[in-house]
Order: C-alpha cells, then structure tokens, then sequence
C-alpha cells in the first residue's frame, strides 16, 4: 500500500485543570501553524502536519459509559464541533473560527458550573486514597522511615489541593 | 409532585418535546419557537436531558428503525403533567398581572 503518511510530532504542553484558556490558545496557534491536534494524552499532545487553519478549541469533562459519550460527543458534533479525543474524561473539540460564535458548548452560568462541579468531584474522588493514608497514619510511616515515597505523594497531594482551589475560586467568579 | 417554577430552557425543551424529538431537534425548535432568543448550547442541553430523564420527566423513545445514532427523547407522563402545572402557573401570573395593570390604569385615570 501506498498510502502516504502523515507526518505527526509530540509535543509537551503542561496545563492545569483551571488553565483551559492558555491550553485553547496554545492550540489554535499550533493549527495557525498547521499543526492540528489529533490525540491527547497526560501533559502529551499529538499533532498532525496540514495546511494552516483558523480553529477555536473548546474542552469539556464529561465521563460515562461508551453510548452516552457518543450520544453526547454527537450532539456537541451537531452544533458544529469536531471532536477530537478524550484524555481521563476531558473531551477535545475544535470548531472553524468563523462559524465558533453563537456554537458554545454552554450557554447558560448553571450548565458551566455543574461542568466544574464534575470536574472537582473527580479530583476530590482521586484525592481519596491519598487522605486516607494520611489519617490512617500510613504517611507518618513513611516519614518515619525516610521513604523516598513521601515526595510524589507530598506533591501530588499539594497540587490536588491547589487545583480544588483554583477551581473554587473560578466557580465563585462566574456567579 | 414540586410546585417550583421551571427555568426558561427546561420550559422550552419540554414544550419542544410535545413529539418526540433528538437533541439537535430539540436545540433547532427551541431555537425557532423563541425566534433566536433562546441558543441552547450542546453540553447545556445534554446536562437538561440527563436531569429529566433522571427525574423521570422525559425517557428515551424507541423508534422502528435503529439507523440513527441520535436519541430520540419523548414526555412521560409525569413530564406532561409538570409541563400543564406550569402553562396553568403562568397563566395564573399573567391574569393577576393584568388585573394589577388594570387598577394602576383606573387610579392614573381618577388621578387625571
């Protein structure tokens, strides 16, 4: 078969949680340059090489079983969106710049905050094993034997919390 | 049954499911039916139909034919009965409304 390959890159991108805006801008200016994003992974973004393009990116976190998200996806894709991929219940979709106004994923202060609602259960939900060891003392073990361990943990723990916050924060703003 | 009033989308969505209706159905007839006013975005509307089909106000409709991909929603029974305690809550707000715009006119009248 002769089926020409696109030619694809990986590129770093580290964005947070509450940093949806920087992440869609980054993107539409990787499409400014012709490279459109075709799969998401963990801080990891695939893009493929094509002619430039004016696209917005939106993101929405949505999880559930395969036939709801293709009832949901489909439905995003009828008002004019192309999705993407999904990375831990984040959907990606783009949409041509000029046809983005008047397309927006939400379009009322409820629907927003019940999205960032979902998205601080699940941070809380991956929080969970993590205060359980603190207050089953399982984190004083490892400090009292000097594990190494202690430092992912620490810092997984932190940045958890700071994104609970950040997205507290930004929820209360959007009243 | 609650007697809390409904927001504008809910109204719209469920009057727009007096047939059954897919979701992009129901964005387009909401749409037109409030002559552009009313936009509802996807994930708002997905989010409106999840809660009503959790609530038991709407259910998935089955149609003959399973080539669409799309979900075809309908009002249960409870869904029109919410919906006819609205219309009737509504027009129980318009008649006093206009009772009250009837005596502002006769006290600027007597005033005159």
């Amino acid at each position: 078969m002769n089926r020409t390959e696109k030619v694809s890159k990986w590129k770093f991108g580290f964005f947070l949680v509450w940093q949806e805006g920087r992440e869609s801008r980054w993107l539409k200016s990787m499409s400014a340059q012709g490279w459109h994003l075709k799969q998401v992974m963990v801080f990891l973004y695939r893009f493929e090489k094509g002619e430039p393009r004016d696209y917005e990116y939106s993101f929405d976190f949505i999880t559930g079983g395969r036939t709801d998200l293709q009832e949901y996806r489909g439905l995003v894709e009828d008002t004019g969106w192309q999705y993407i991929d999904n990375m831990g219940g984040w959907q990606y979709f783009r949409i041509d710049a000029d046809k983005a106004e008047g397309a927006e994923i939400y379009t009322d202060i409820d629907s927003l905050k019940a999205k960032y609602r979902r998205v601080l259960a699940f941070l809380c939900l991956s929080g969970f094993p993590l205060a359980m060891m603190f207050m089953t003392g399982s984190l004083d073990r490892l400090v009292e034997n000097n594990s190494p361990l202690i430092y992912p943990i620490v810092v997984i723990m932190v940045m958890l919390l700071y994104a609970i916050f950040r997205l507290t924060i930004m929820m209360l703003r959007k009243q | 049954m609650s007697r809390e009033s409904l927001s504008e989308p809910s109204f719209y969505i469920l009057l727009s499911l007096s047939e059954p209706l897919h979701g992009y159905g129901i964005i387009k007839k909401v749409e037109t039916l409030s002559s552009g006013r009313l936009k509802l975005g996807a994930g708002t509307l997905y989010g409106a139909l999840d809660k009503m089909v959790k609530k038991k106000w709407i259910s998935h409709h089955k149609p003959g034919n399973g080539s669409s991909r799309r979900k075809v929603y309908k009002l249960t029974l409870l869904g029109q009965r919410i919906f006819e305690n609205e219309v009737s809550r509504l027009r129980e707000l318009v008649k006093h409304g206009q009772q009250a715009l009837k005596t502002i006119q006769e006290t600027v009248d007597e005033q005159d």
